[in-house]
């Protein structure tokens, strides 16, 4: 095995005040800055692919950024978070570490993982991320039998799709994490369309009920409020720490942007409407303009440098 | 170290016994799991990730299929493409192998579809190595391992190397540098031998049979390399072997085509290109599904007689 | 005596452990009687005793037993019971393995040269070309060659191959022949070295052969195996190799008409009739009473037995092998290598390599009362 070490120290666990918001910042305007963080970061993505400046796929998650940021809110550093294809919004919310993604996904030996994973394939202290659907909440569970092995209050958490409910790994994982009081917790962000099929195609009988079948509380809300996913993020994870056994936590949400990029044939009108319900909108809506409007360029400097320091790499 | 699989817990102990006992001595780290391939070795890859050793059990080989995905696309890749940030150190141990008329879904050698999966090791037992200082080789090091123990050795005894000696062959042990060992066995000094045979698990104890009847018997002399890690493997002894002897043969109980032997045949014949006497023979067993009656099977599986035509074929 | 077998149904192994007996040995026990008890791999198994009766334990607790087998055996009578152990007993002593680890062709070899296995030493497994070094290295290790004899003045002398009763034969010959004298035998099994063959000296191996010629001991050879074709194959390839010539030797009361020819190194015993034109090669050992009547053609490295009667224009390939009393018409042709049954009468020629069989049919053999 070959490891990309020339490198000088990691440069991971940078967090940046400007993107994940300084102590003591009032919670409203935190919540907005992380979203306008990874809105404006997987914008910017888009943006480079398009212009060739960047190798291979990825997966964006405009439009459901508030998902990743308000379960963040609850978690503490025994936890550990476990993504799918589609982390971005989860990696940063968790670690705030924009340059070491953004050089990850330009393939660069200062990437968090070296350059090898890239996009989908991530690693960084309490999160890790894997491409395959379904596949990666046994090891999610395997992470939650090892803290309660450890004896500690850690929880482990795994995010899903809609489309994930397809595979089979993850109702092994349901019936044994459920059989054996697993500290786990799946998070569905069902945004209704697996790539280009509507959840309608894919998905006989009701979500909830497929937790509720293995005998896993479920914590449900169709919204793409960030305060209202905070609250239930809330109430869910402090289930997931009193009692013993896994929790599911169903987000009814939307994607704004393609599935990875340039592949999105969904109706345009319903497109166009979920616009309506940008949660970037709706949140910023509570701030003061002129709060947002700081806010929002201390975002885009930041960020600025991140790509320039990137690109420079 | 934790142990996860099908009926491991006692009274039972698991398929095959090789976990009785066990649930009782260490409460807690031994675990009977529901009928879920994918998901027991996908908990001990997170348990790996989380700095436990795990070890998996799969009641049959020829259930592997159901945890490919996590093997290859999870456990085998994480240290690699998180840039070694973590290690993941699983040890997925199965019965596999037929000839106990078991039919067509619990009979087969399904290890050839795990060789040469990057970063995954794949490890055989035979009775000539030590299981206990296998195993503590494995599990002082980091890599995911599938671990292959043929379940027609379970009531064999061990036939280990005694004073460089098995049963008055000469035996010679060799340890890779990762503490894995290769046993050549020969009835005369290896310049006497006319030929190699390379063989792993059970295959390795039909071949060491029929070559002490043939030596003794016949004065056909070949030499036996029983290999513990057949995937990478430590090409040392086996070079050792044919560079002397320079006939081989490759047997294995998996089916034909695209075998473990074809890949020794291809590096073989590279390293000694023009030194052999004769092409690297190769034997398997039939390409087709393992038949449950006993004689049916044993027309298409390696048995002892398929064996002996094989090594005849290369002392010829 | 009935045996004890363990009901086996769906085990897993052909073994298992005896754990424990629970009916002493020779012990009296009732039929149904749970007797044993054996560990399998899946769980442990009662024997029952298949019948009222004495028990014999065949396998001692703690011990591996095989399933199929019986562990015991019951009998209704202490007498036989008795009488069975003992047999085994005995039989036990008999078969117990001892000795040095060899080939089979190694202890057949060592039989042929006389080689004690024991005497090679080592712990490796001994293989013929172990046997052979030792022979070999026995004769230069110093065991006391005597030197052929010197000979008669006048005669020939010749070395004899072989120290069977073949060259009891030939020196007979030889001497009512008065065509040579033998001085010299060699054979290469070593327990007759440093014997004699009616006065003849045994000077050692085959290996001698080479060594002795050059020393002008003797000028020719004479094989005097019987009945064993290879063996006077291999041995005319050795001395041919080592630029040796072959003798003849013809007994005086042979009848040779006008116009026979003889090859080298054959051996024809008395009463032998060879018709006129009959040409013969080399390396023959014809027995008494053979007659080979008119242009009979033979090959080489021939062997026959008494009362060989063949019929004019008669050929015999090389390396024919014919038993005793055989009748053979005119015009045949015995190929190459054809072996023929002892009183055949051969009516039509037979290919090389095929053996001629004889079924006797009338002539039976009953105990005389």
């Amino acid at each position: 095995m070959v490891f990309v070490t020339d490198v000088a120290a990691p440069l991971a666990g940078w967090v940046d005040p400007r993107l994940a918001g300084a102590s003591g910042e009032p919670r409203a305007m935190r919540l907005y800055r992380r979203m306008r963080f990874i809105r404006r970061f997987e914008e910017s993505l888009l943006e480079m692919f398009e212009r060739g400046l960047l190798n291979g796929t990825t997966h964006a998650c405009i439009g459901q950024e508030a998902d990743a940021v308000a379960v963040v809110e609850h978690l503490t550093d025994d936890d550990h978070v476990f993504s799918n294809h589609r982390c971005h919004g989860h990696f940063l919310a968790r670690t705030g570490d924009a340059l070491g993604l953004m050089a990850e996904i330009m393939g660069k030996p200062e990437g968090v993982c070296g350059g090898i994973g890239g996009s989908q394939h991530l690693c960084a202290p309490g999160f890790m991320s894997n491409g395959i659907q379904g596949g990666i909440v046994p090891s999610a569970a395997g992470i939650a039998l090892a803290k309660k092995l450890d004896g500690g209050a850690g929880l482990s958490l795994v995010f899903i799709g809609d489309g994930t409910l397809g595979e089979g790994a993850t109702y092994e994982t349901l019936n044994l994490a459920s059989l054996w009081k697993l500290p786990l917790v799946v998070v569905v962000e069902d945004n209704g369309w697996a790539q280009s099929t509507p959840s309608s195609a894919n998905m006989a009988g009701s979500m909830h009920d497929r937790f509720a079948a293995f005998g896993i509380p479920v914590f449900e809300i169709d919204s793409t409020d960030v305060e209202e996913i905070d609250t239930v993020a809330g109430h869910a994870l402090a289930q997931a720490r009193t009692w013993e056994g896994p929790v599911a936590v169903i987000i009814h949400t939307y994607r704004l942007c393609h599935h990875s990029k340039n592949d999105d044939n969904r109706p345009a009108e319903e497109v166009a409407a979920r616009w309506e319900l940008d949660p970037i909108e709706i949140h910023g809506g509570r701030i003061a303009q002129s709060s947002r409007a700081k806010i929002d360029t201390e975002v885009e400097s930041a960020l600025r440098e991140v790509i320039d320091r990137a690109l420079s790499l | 170290m934790i142990l996860l699989g099908e009926d491991l817990v006692d009274p039972y102990g698991g398929a095959f016994k090789v976990t009785r006992g066990l649930s009782t001595d260490f409460p807690g780290r031994v675990r009977s799991t529901p009928i879920s391939e994918g998901a027991i070795v996908g908990i001990c890859a997170g348990l790996a990730l989380s700095g436990y050793r795990p070890i998996a059990e799969i009641m049959f080989g020829d259930f592997l299929t159901l945890c490919f995905d996590q093997i290859v696309n999870h456990i085998a890749k994480y240290e690699a493409m998180y840039n070694g940030k973590v290690v993941c150190p699983v040890i997925i141990r199965t019965p596999s192998g037929g000839g106990r008329g078991y039919g067509p879904t619990h009979s087969q050698s399904l290890e050839k579809h795990f060789l040469g999966v990057p970063h995954l090791r794949v490890v055989a037992s035979s009775l000539v190595h030590d299981p206990a200082a296998v195993l503590r080789a494995l599990l002082a090091q980091d890599s995911p391992v599938l671990l292959i123990e043929h379940k027609l050795l379970y009531p064999l005894h061990l036939i280990l190397p005694e004073g460089g000696r098995i049963e008055g062959d000469i035996a010679e042990q060799h340890i890779s540098s990762d503490g894995l060992p290769t046993v050549s066995i020969r009835p005369v000094p290896r310049e006497a031998c006319s030929f190699t045979v390379l063989a792993y698990g059970y295959q390795a104890e039909l071949a060491r049979r029929v070559l002490s009847r043939l030596a003794v018997e016949e004065e056909i002399f070949g030499e036996l390399v029983v290999v513990s890690q057949i995937s990478p493997l430590d090409w040392v002894p086996i070079d050792a072997s044919v560079s002397v002897t320079r006939r081989l043969l490759v047997i294995e109980e998996g089916v034909e085509g695209f075998t473990w032997g074809s890949e020794v045949a291809a590096r073989i014949s590279s390293r000694f290109f023009g030194e052999l006497r004769q092409p690297v023979v190769t034997a398997a067993s039939d390409p087709t599904v393992i038949p449950t009656s006993k004689t049916l099977e044993a027309r298409m599986l390696m048995t002892s007689g398929r064996v002996e035509r094989a090594i005849r074929q290369v002392a010829a | 005596m009935k045996p004890v077998l363990v009901p086996t149904s769906d085990v897993n192994s052909e073994t298992g452990l005896l754990v424990a007996w629970l009916a002493g040995d020779r012990s009296e026990v009732m039929a149904g009687e749970t007797i044993a008890e054996i560990e399998t791999s899946k769980a442990i198994i009662e024997v029952p005793a298949p019948e009222a009766g004495l028990l014999l334990h065949a396998a001692s607790e703690g011990t591996e037993v095989r399933l199929n087998e019986p562990i015991a055996l019951v009998f209704t009578d202490t007498g036989m019971l008795e009488a069975y152990a003992e047999e085994q007993q005995r039989l036990r002593a008999e078969t117990a393995e001892s000795g040095p680890r060899a080939t089979a062709p190694a202890r057949r070899r060592a039989d042929e040269l006389g080689v004690d296995l024991a005497s090679i030493g080592g712990d490796s497994l001994i293989t013929v070309g172990m046997v052979e070094a030792a022979a070999a290295a026995v004769t230069t290790a110093g065991v006391e060659l005597p030197d052929p004899l010197p000979g008669i003045a006048g005669l020939p002398r010749i070395a004899l191959i072989g120290a069977g009763l073949g060259a009891t034969q030939v020196i007979d010959i030889l001497q009512a022949a008065q065509s040579g004298t033998a001085v010299a035998v060699m054979d290469d099994d070593i327990s007759c070295w440093a014997g004699e063959v009616m006065g003849v000296p045994v000077v050692g191996g085959f290996e001698q052969l080479g060594r002795r010629v050059g020393g002008g001991a003797f000028w020719a050879g004479i094989i005097t195996i019987s009945t064993s074709v290879p063996a006077r194959t291999r041995l005319r390839e050795a001395l041919e190799a080592n630029h040796i010539p072959l003798a003849n030797a013809i007994d005086p009361t042979a009848r040779i008409a006008v116009g026979v020819t003889f090859g080298t190194g054959n051996v024809v015993a008395a009463f032998c009739h060879f018709g006129v034109y009959t040409v013969v090669g080399d390396n023959n050992f014809l027995s008494a009473y053979n007659s080979y009547d008119h242009h009979n053609r033979l090959g080489s490295d021939i062997s026959t037995g008494p009362a060989c009667i063949t019929s004019g224009l008669v050929v015999l390939g090389d390396r024919v092998r014919l038993g005793t009393g055989i009748y053979v018409e005119p015009h045949i042709e015995l190929g190459d290598d054809v072996h023929v049954a002892s009183g055949a009468v051969i009516v039509a020629s037979v290919p090389k390599g095929h053996v001629v069989k004889r079924r006797v049919v009338t002539t039976a053999v009953v105990p005389r009362r």
